[in-house]
């Protein structure tokens, strides 16, 4: 076959190819022809997926199982013995259901992927609120997301920052005129309330936001003030009746669940319950006692700078909105994300439209390219390194995090050894639900705020956990015979010279203790 | 669906100087990126901050919140978290005088009825004073009165004073009883004299009485609030307020009201007086007096009331009293109004019922009921209240106040009379108090009432009975613990310190820190202060102390380092204890921690500073391999060769080091199951040992070549020598160690880890391993220790001879020729070449034409002729005969040294000259010679 005979083939391909090119969404297809946008958004994915480290994924998977082999959720709490008949509402219960065998499946390794790419398209939608450059969008969504790393992780709260983001999103495009409707939003509501009671954060966003469009509608047909300095577009009456009537929806669907309005007021136990706020470090209010404080007053740093120098417009709504998150986010570690979701929007149209020519001359410099390549690849080499390594070590893992794993194991084989009410430490709750089904939790990550006239849990276990002479009494009070504890700590030095106790297992990082009368009993 | 309307500035005016701040914004995020990446997962992060604050309070016994939040402790700024504190002992005397028998009045001067002397507390104080009696005359006759004054250390001079005639005109047939409150301010340890006294307003045809007469005075402190309008009157036929008083209470809690006032009407017989108390507008009792004589310091009818509320703490409370007079003027006379805390007093029990409960008969009844069980066998005030109604003026009304069914405390029969039409047959207040000591067994106190004819109604409103313990508070106390997070990190230092002030001078104040290794509060020592606060109130005091032995026991490790302060104050006093918390403070110091951060091997052990590039096998004085990287050429691992390491240390606990000495561990496992400490210099049987490099040890390096280290440490050539170096606290400071490759094993990757002793290792001083997050320390040494050509061209050019009879030809860097001993064993090795022929076919040119010569001079270029880390000094270079090479560079042997310095590598350049070519023939003239190496 000569030269000349092959021409029509590749002509033909030549078309294909150009064909095939042009039915990929520009979007999409901007972002496929950019290289720069691919190493940020490959060392987002990286920086973002991270090794399970969160001991309540125990509790969530062990609920997800056992939602299977029940087929459906528990109304009273199954896994700890102090408070059995606690009406326990599952704000997670969907995801449980479907985080469960989604771990069964493909284990640490697939579950920090799947949540790694939550969080990932999580902070895109945060940016896209408005078309930018692809480049721009990667760029800030890595920015939030380091931002916000403090509290990102294989967690269900994810399911609510992706919400929030949608939510946003859909919002901006809607008030566009991008969108003609918003009949599905109870669907996504009713969704979002059964996999994550975060779904409020939705509610309190549309609040911000039906406030203010309000007053800027009525202003404008009431007042008739002129809107020529307004950067951002007024809602008709039409709209703001269609929003009303969608919110109630939305309300409305949210008490589609498997506990009906108890889900409202489990939250609000939740939210309300002050020594629990002032005694788990996610609920304390931001300091910089740490870096990942330092971390989050950089970003404001930033995100002030930008504004100093770019931010000339007049947007009440995306103000409203950035005010009550920030705040929200300064009073509590756990809200930090939010305030990046509301504010990175911003950020991603200011740096796109001063930054943008820039950015794109960039991308075109080989160069430049290279050096990315040569920063990024060692950052991602470590962090995929250390999901993957970390992920298939399952006991190391844990052990790295100081969790009883081994101790756990040795239950499993001994269990003439211990007793039947055992006392744990808070935060080991969530894995020996998990890894120890065979007996009930003293307490974990569900429990701080649960009491009942002569019994809470969280209280007394902080008591008990400080040792002193009111921690006999309350372990009495409450007949525990065994207790799985720090090692080398007050409650341990307490006990080990205690009378009463044996101890019949300990490693580096456990001690487990055990009443001499039950194992008189065992034996 | 209606469009959204748009504003015209939804895409922004371009800014001036666009693209420059576009520039500025990349490298902000830019900058951004960099400082979370390396700042979050690259640089083990300094303790920036070691001061804690509580985050929880747990109130102690009867302590109260009164303002201010816990987030107010956490600075050092006038800011209060504000408690009150609770009566935790109560005085057990208190005072106060009776005289129950009757005392016949026939005078219109003032004569005694009760006196009580006392000398008051060490301390200024505030006594609140009730005053009670009954009294009557025998005289119809209005002006014709008994009267009762209360006099304050001021002889016959009444600070009150109230009349009220028995007559007919009057609801009072017999006796008439009247309670009367006072507050005195008293200078410390004054005399205090206070009587009840009673005279007769007129002696015509008339005599008096005056029994039950009581005084009792109770220390209250500073507290109280009171409203004492001056003498005055009013016209008003609505109500009309005469005395007030508005506070806000720091907490919610029980206040006393007691009030009372003389009244009298312009028109004798024919008028009615109301007095109402409220609180906050609501009606908590009222009074109606009728008129009686219109002459001062004859007719004033007294009224008392009293009650008890509940107050909100925050929030303003007004307290008041208003009067009103169905026509006429009322003069009012003697207003008091207080409002004393329920908590100034050991106990109070009380019942009330404000409504309006009637009967016809003549059978007592219970009006109103007060039964408890006192804790302890002691005094009560017993005090009883309420205003009595009859329906018609042929009928009488009684009214009594009863102790457990039996002790009648006193009786007042009061006659009915018609005065008009809407408001039939007003009648007084009635008051009477006594104090008991009381059992511990159910207590009963009734208020029972009856007519005296039957079929006739008669009522009783506002019925009030107060039982009040005698024993006023004499101690406060206020006490609080306060938790708070901090880390797990064992600690070098703690320093707790507490600002605040109390509102009472000279406050005894404890302040604790749990020891949670004991599992306890101590009592003295480290975790303990106490003292006595300033003599002037609420003068802010800051108080520390710094726990140097086992700091780490004050916190609770394994649980966010939780910690827990207890502030405690006591003080003796009759007022109320507040605690102004400033600030609380877990500050934390911590050992020197260094953390690897960077390291780096290099081939330089004769330069001072090693270039910062990586080098070739056969180049000296750079770097093996990149950073945190081990080498992958292992052909100068050697033994008996000298490498150096630096290594970049980052302090991050914020901790100066002290005569900071880093030692050297090595294993050849990752896992440093087997570990040995680098030897020192000289050491013939540890695998590794220090070298001595150009420098000395302990002197500090020059120039840094690690990545992020800030300050330059010391070149290292020993693990035990004293050290002088205190590197700085969150630093990262660089330190170079130069080791020689002693008997380590082939073909082996040794792992090297650090370990750190302060004070240079001196007893009991921090040491430990450091911590390195990044890949370990490792170097491979080489696969054989061997003699090696190394390195040599495959194909040398001399060039063409272009007619010439010579040709001289220099091989280039690339056609050098290298050599290795890797053996370890000082033997010498020679190097000799083969007899170099060159052959053209047939055509020859013999070796006599040949001449091989060095390239360097003597003394050799130093570039060219290799020394340092894998080469050796050029001493003892010799020619080694028969041929080839020009002296002194054609071979290498090494003589004996026990600091093998004389193994590794060289190489060498020569210069090949052929002579005697005219006359060969035209051709390419080609041989291949031999090098050979031989141990010597």
């Amino acid at each position: 076959m000569t030269t000349h005979q092959l021409q029509p083939f590749y002509s033909r391909l030549g078309r294909f190819w150009v064909g095939f090119w042009q039915r990929i969404p520009f979007g999409f297809r901007e972002f496929l022809g950019n290289p720069v946008a691919w190493l940020l958004l490959l060392l987002l994915f990286g920086m973002v997926t991270r090794p399970i480290f969160d001991p309540d994924l125990g509790w969530h998977i062990r609920a997800g199982m056992d939602f299977w082999k029940n087929h459906w959720v528990a109304y009273t709490d199954p896994y700890s013995w102090t408070m059995p008949n606690w009406k326990w509402v599952d704000h997670e219960w969907l995801t449980d259901a479907l985080l469960a065998p989604w771990y069964r499946l493909t284990a640490s390794i697939g579950t920090s992927l799947v949540y790694g790419a939550l969080v990932t398209a999580t902070f895109l939608i945060a940016t896209s609120l408005r078309p930018t450059r692809i480049a721009s969008k990667v760029l800030s969504a890595l920015i939030a997301g380091l931002a916000g790393l403090v509290v990102i992780g294989a967690r269900q709260q994810m399911v609510t920052l992706f919400g929030l983001a949608l939510l946003l999103w859909i919002f901006y495009r809607y008030r566009e005129g991008k969108i003609r409707h918003l009949w599905w939003l109870p669907l996504m509501f009713l969704l979002w309330a059964n996999m994550h009671g975060g779904f409020i954060a939705g509610f309190l966003a549309l609040g911000v936001i039906g406030v203010v469009e309000i007053i800027k509608t009525w202003l404008y047909h009431a007042r008739q003030l002129p809107l020529a300095r307004l950067s951002e577009p007024v809602m008709s009456w039409g709209q703001i009746r269609h929003c009303v009537i969608v919110v109630l929806l939305c309300v409305a669907a949210t008490f589609i669940n498997p506990y009906g309005f108890d889900l409202y007021r489990d939250i609000y136990l939740t939210l309300s319950d002050k020594f629990v706020l002032a005694s788990i470090l996610e609920w304390q209010k931001v300091t910089l006692l740490s870096t990942q404080g330092w971390n989050f007053l950089a970003y404001l740093i930033l995100l002030a700078a930008v504004l100093v120098l770019t931010y000339r417009r007049i947007e009440p709504t995306r103000w409203a909105l950035m005010i009550v998150f920030l705040y929200l986010a300064l009073e509590h570690w756990r809200h930090l994300p939010f305030f990046m979701l509301i504010s990175i929007g911003l950020m991603a149209e200011l740096i796109d439209q001063y930054a943008g020519p820039l950015l794109d001359y960039l991308q075109r410099n080989t160069l430049l390219l290279v050096a990315l390549v040569g920063a990024i690849v060692p950052i991602m080499r470590d962090r995929y390194h250390d999901v993957i390594t970390r992920g298939l070590d399952f006991e190391g893992n844990f052990i790295a995090q100081g969790m009883p794993i081994q101790a756990i194991d040795w239950l499993k084989s001994h269990p003439d050894q211990i007793g039947k009410r055992m006392y744990n430490l808070y935060g080991w709750g969530g894995l020996i639900i998990w890894q120890f089904p065979e007996q009930k939790v003293f307490i974990d990550g569900r429990m701080p705020y649960w009491r009942d006239s002569s019994h809470w849990p969280f209280y007394d276990h902080q008591m008990i956990n400080m040792g002193g002479s009111q921690a006999p009494g309350l372990l009495q009070h409450y007949d525990v015979d065994w207790m799985l504890i720090p090692a080398d700590q007050p409650l341990d030095r307490t006990l080990f010279s205690n009378p009463d106790w044996q101890a019949v297992y300990n490693d580096d990082i456990a001690v487990i203790y055990t009443r001499k009368d039950v194992l008189t009993v065992n034996r | 669906m209606s469009p959204a309307f748009t504003g015209n500035n939804l895409v922004d005016r371009p800014l001036k100087w666009g693209k420059l701040i576009g520039a500025v914004l990349l490298f902000l995020a830019s900058g951004y990126l960099v400082f979370a990446l390396v700042g979050l997962y690259y640089i083990q992060p300094a303790m920036a901050a070691t001061n804690f604050n509580p985050s929880s309070e747990t109130l102690s016994g009867g302590t109260l919140g009164v303002s201010g939040a816990v987030s107010d402790l956490s600075s050092n700024n006038g800011a209060y978290r504000k408690l009150r504190g609770y009566a935790s002992a109560y005085n057990a005397a208190y005072y106060t005088a009776a005289s129950d028998g009757n005392l016949t009045l026939s005078s219109t001067s003032w004569v005694n009825a009760v006196n009580l002397n006392f000398t008051a507390p060490a301390t200024a104080s505030n006594f609140f004073i009730l005053a009670s009696g009954e009294y009557a005359d025998t005289s119809a006759t209005a002006s014709r009165a008994a009267g009762v004054g209360l006099s304050i250390n001021g002889g016959t001079s009444r600070v009150t004073e109230a009349y009220d005639s028995v007559t007919t005109v009057t609801c009072a047939t017999s006796w008439v009883s009247t309670t009367i409150p006072y507050l005195k301010p008293t200078s410390a340890s004054a005399s205090e004299t206070y009587r009840l006294m009673a005279r007769l307003t007129s002696t015509t045809s008339t005599s008096g009485f005056i029994r039950n007469s009581r005084i009792t005075a109770w220390d209250v402190g500073a507290d109280a609030q009171s409203a004492t309008p001056a003498n005055s009157t009013t016209t008003s036929a609505s109500y009309t307020n005469i005395a007030s008083m508005t506070f806000t209470p720091d907490v919610t809690q029980d206040w006393l009201l007691f009030a009372h006032a003389d009244m009298r009407g312009s028109t004798a017989s024919s008028l009615n007086m109301w007095v109402n108390l409220r609180s906050d507008g609501t009606q908590q009792a009222e009074a109606i007096e009728r008129s009686q004589s219109t002459s001062a310091n004859v007719g004033e009818v007294p009224v008392f009331l009293m009650d008890k509320v509940s107050l909100s703490g925050g929030s303003s409370h007004t307290i008041d009293i208003q009067m009103k007079i169905s026509s006429g003027t009322l003069t009012y006379t003697y207003v008091r109004l207080y409002a004393i805390p329920a908590s100034k007093f050991g106990e109070v029990q009380y019942a009330e019922n404000d409504t309006r409960q009637n009967m016809n008969g003549t059978g007592r009844i219970n009006a109103l009921n007060l039964n408890w069980t006192p804790n302890t066998q002691t005094d009560y005030m017993l005090l009883a209240s309420g205003g009595e109604y009859v329906s018609a003026a042929t009928t009488n009304s009684v009214l009594a106040f009863f102790v457990n069914g039996s002790t009648d405390m006193g009786a007042s029969n009061f006659a009915a009379v018609a005065v008009d039409t809407t408001n039939i047959a007003p009648c007084p207040s009635w008051s009477v108090s006594k104090i008991l000591n009381l059992a511990v067994s159910a207590q009963s106190l009734h208020i029972q009432f009856n007519g005296t004819v039957a079929a006739t109604l008669v009522s009783i409103t506002y019925p009030k009975i107060m039982a009040i313990k005698m024993s006023p508070a004499g101690q406060y106390t206020a006490s609080a613990i306060y938790s708070g997070t901090s880390t797990a990190t064992t600690l070098k230092s703690l320093n707790w310190q507490i600002d605040s002030s109390w509102s009472i001078p000279s406050v005894s104040v404890t302040l604790k820190l749990y020891n949670s290794n004991s599992s306890s509060w101590p009592s003295s020592g480290d975790g303990y202060q106490s003292y006595t606060s300033s003599s002037t109130a609420n003068t802010d005091e800051l108080k520390n102390q710094n726990i140097t032995t086992n700091p780490t026991y004050y916190k609770n490790t394994a649980a966010s380092g939780n910690w827990q302060v207890n502030v405690t104050g006591v003080v003796n006093s009759s007022s109320w204890l507040t605690w102004n918390g400033d600030w609380i403070s877990f500050d934390e110091t911590y050992f020197y921690t260094p953390n690897l951060a960077h390291w780096r091997w290099y081939d330089a052990e004769q330069t001072a500073d090693p270039a910062n590039t990586n080098g070739t096998d056969i180049s000296v004085g750079d770097a093996l391999e990149g950073e945190d990287t081990t080498p992958t050429s292992t052909r100068i691992v050697y033994n008996g060769n000298k490498v150096k390491l630096r290594v970049g240390i980052n302090e991050t606990a914020g901790t100066a080091g002290v005569d900071v000495r880093f030692r050297l561990q090595f294993s050849d496992d990752a896992g440093f199951v087997n570990v040995a400490n680098v030897a020192e210099i000289g050491n013939v049987a540890v695998r590794w040992r220090y070298a001595d490099g150009v420098d000395t040890d302990d002197t500090t390096i020059a120039n840094r070549r690690i990545s992020g280290t800030t300050a330059s440490g010391t070149h290292n050539e020993s693990g035990t020598t004293a050290s002088t170096f205190d590197p700085a606290a969150s630093t990262d400071t660089e330190f170079e160690f130069t080791i020689q490759d002693n008997i380590a094993a082939v073909n082996t990757t040794y792992y090297f880890r650090l370990y750190y002793t302060e004070n240079s290792g001196g007893s009991g001083t921090p040491n430990g391993i450091v911590t390195n997050p990044a890949a370990a320390i490792s170097l491979k040494t080489a696969a054989v220790y061997d003699l090696e050509l190394s390195t040599a061209p495959t194909d040398v050019s001399l060039g063409d001879s272009n007619g010439n009879n010579d040709v001289s030809y220099d091989f280039t860097a690339s056609e050098k020729i290298g050599f290795w001993d890797k053996r370890g064993t000082g033997v010498a090795y020679s190097v000799t070449t083969s007899i170099l022929i060159l052959k053209n076919g047939g055509n020859t040119i013999p070796s006599t034409d040949i001449t091989w010569t060095s390239t360097v001079a003597d003394p050799p270029d130093e570039t060219k002729m290799l020394k340092g880390a894998f080469a050796s000094d050029r001493t003892g270079t010799t020619t080694i005969s028969p041929y080839t090479m020009a002296i002194p560079h054609n071979a290498y042997s090494a003589g004996s040294s026990t600091d093998q310095k004389r193994q590794g590598g060289f190489f060498f350049q020569p210069n090949i000259t052929v002579t005697n070519l005219i006359g060969k023939a035209t051709g390419n003239y080609v041989s291949t010679p031999a090098l050979t190496l031989t141990a010597v």
